[in-house]
């Protein structure tokens, strides 16, 4: 990183035209004819902070990017480099390989754009008629449907309507205080039981039990925050499940 | 009065349409006067050597001038804007991947994809929204539509190359890591 001006000018990164730190990589590594699929991480580490190091010009929100980008490369050099320490810490190994096939995902879709571009365009290289007249309709059908134009109407109907006064009717549903008292209450730390089975029995089907499953929900988050529950879900969309945390061997 | 051969009646449908013509509108036009598919056929081949092709899209047909005679079509008002480095990318991982949502544009891309990308795309009439995927925060998911093969001279989708001859197989495939 240069700083430019003496006297406190701006810091700036220049990255002409690069679209982010993914374009700016596959550019180094096509440079060098890096085969992607046996892409060496140290050798693109050390050209992109070099190129980030003589960058001379500059701008500050698009820098913050590349800088994240140059500290992680940075810190995968580095676990590359040292003996496994085997701490847990995710793989080198697979985090390059993952960097690679990024890589290769964002020229083989360069490559698709650029095949796209080389083809015979309609009214670039190829024609349709000049007049048509379209076929006829012994009934006039139903107006062509127009996505877009659909999508610009919708909002502007919308806003057009007359402003209405809005009026809200208390319910009685369950409060997030009463979610939180009766999920600290019933909670035990012996077994995992579903988020569903803490209702309070007697329910109306529909929206009050719906309420009473989304004010359990947000009561739940805030329990684990405070470290006195622990949730757990198998699955995007699969059952949440609780459990306490006994008290004093909470993390 | 006699009919008109049936080959005729379908090129004169095709003169006339403003539009691409699906096989289903021609033979419902043609009625029991022929069966459209083999007579659209040969009228590709007739049309072969001549300044104006017959192309198929899908199952989709229309007369177009021959790629070749471009250059004596001089227009005098300018052509379809230039697409951005973004835009054609972004058609790039909608074309071959799709269903596309934009979290997967993003992650081939490496960046966000603007608001004004998809929206240049769906004004353009190459891409459309189709349903939403079932998935955290059911994220619509993107397609191309005949439009879109209209444009680029496609006759399907088939027509795109297989990624996996460049040795790139399985790239726009994502796991459960994406």
């Amino acid at each position: 990183m240069t700083r430019v001006g003496e006297k406190g000018g701006p810091f700036v990164v220049a990255l002409d035209g690069f679209e982010g730190p993914l374009d700016l990589l596959l550019d180094l590594a096509r440079k060098d004819r890096i085969d992607l699929k046996r892409l060496s991480v140290l050798r693109l580490a050390e050209q992109y902070l070099a190129y980030l190091e003589t960058a001379a010009s500059l701008r500050l929100e698009v820098a913050a990017d590349y800088l994240v980008m140059a500290a992680w490369l940075a810190y995968l050099k580095s676990e590359l480099l040292l003996p496994k320490a085997g701490h847990g810490a995710p793989d080198p190994e697979a985090l390059a390989d993952d960097l690679a096939l990024r890589l290769q995902r964002l020229d083989a879709a360069r490559w698709g754009a650029d095949w796209l571009k080389a083809r015979p365009r309609l009214a670039e290289a190829r024609f349709p008629r000049g007049m048509p007249d379209g076929l006829g309709r012994e009934r006039a059908g139903d107006p062509a449907p127009d996505l877009p134009a659909l999508l610009d109407l919708y909002p502007r109907l919308m806003t057009r309507r007359r402003r209405t006064d809005l009026r809200l009717v208390p319910r009685a549903h369950m409060t997030l205080e009463a979610a939180l008292e009766r999920l600290a209450r019933l909670a035990t730390p012996f077994a995992w039981r579903e988020l569903r089975a803490f209702l309070p029995p007697g329910l109306e089907t529909g929206l009050p039990e719906r309420a009473a499953l989304a004010a359990s929900f947000v009561a739940g988050l805030e329990l684990a925050r405070r470290g006195a529950v622990e949730i757990e879900q198998a699955a995007a969309f699969a059952p949440l499940r609780l459990r306490s945390i006994p008290t004093g061997e909470g993390p | 009065m006699s009919d008109p051969p049936p080959k005729a009646i379908v090129e004169a449908m095709l003169f006339a349409a403003a539009e691409p013509l699906s096989e289903a509108e021609i033979q419902a036009r043609l009625g029991g006067l022929g069966e459209a598919l083999p007579l659209l056929e040969e009228l590709r081949r007739d049309y072969r050597d001549r300044g104006v092709r017959l192309e198929r899209q899908g199952r989709r047909w229309a007369l177009r001038t021959a790629p070749e005679t471009a250059p004596f079509l001089v227009r005098a008002d300018p052509g379809p804007r230039r697409l951005s480095k973004a835009a054609m990318e972004t058609l790039a991982v909608i074309a071959w991947r799709q269903p596309a949502t934009r979290a997967e544009i993003e992650a081939v891309r490496g960046v966000p994809v603007a608001r004004g990308t998809l929206d240049v795309l769906l004004g353009a009439g190459w891409v459309r929204p189709k349903g939403r995927r079932e998935a955290p925060g059911r994220p619509v998911t993107w397609v191309t539509t005949p439009g879109f093969l209209d444009a680029f001279g496609l006759s399907s989708l088939d027509d795109l190359p297989r990624l996996d001859e460049l040795g790139t197989s399985g790239l726009f495939r994502f796991d459960g890591a994406d």
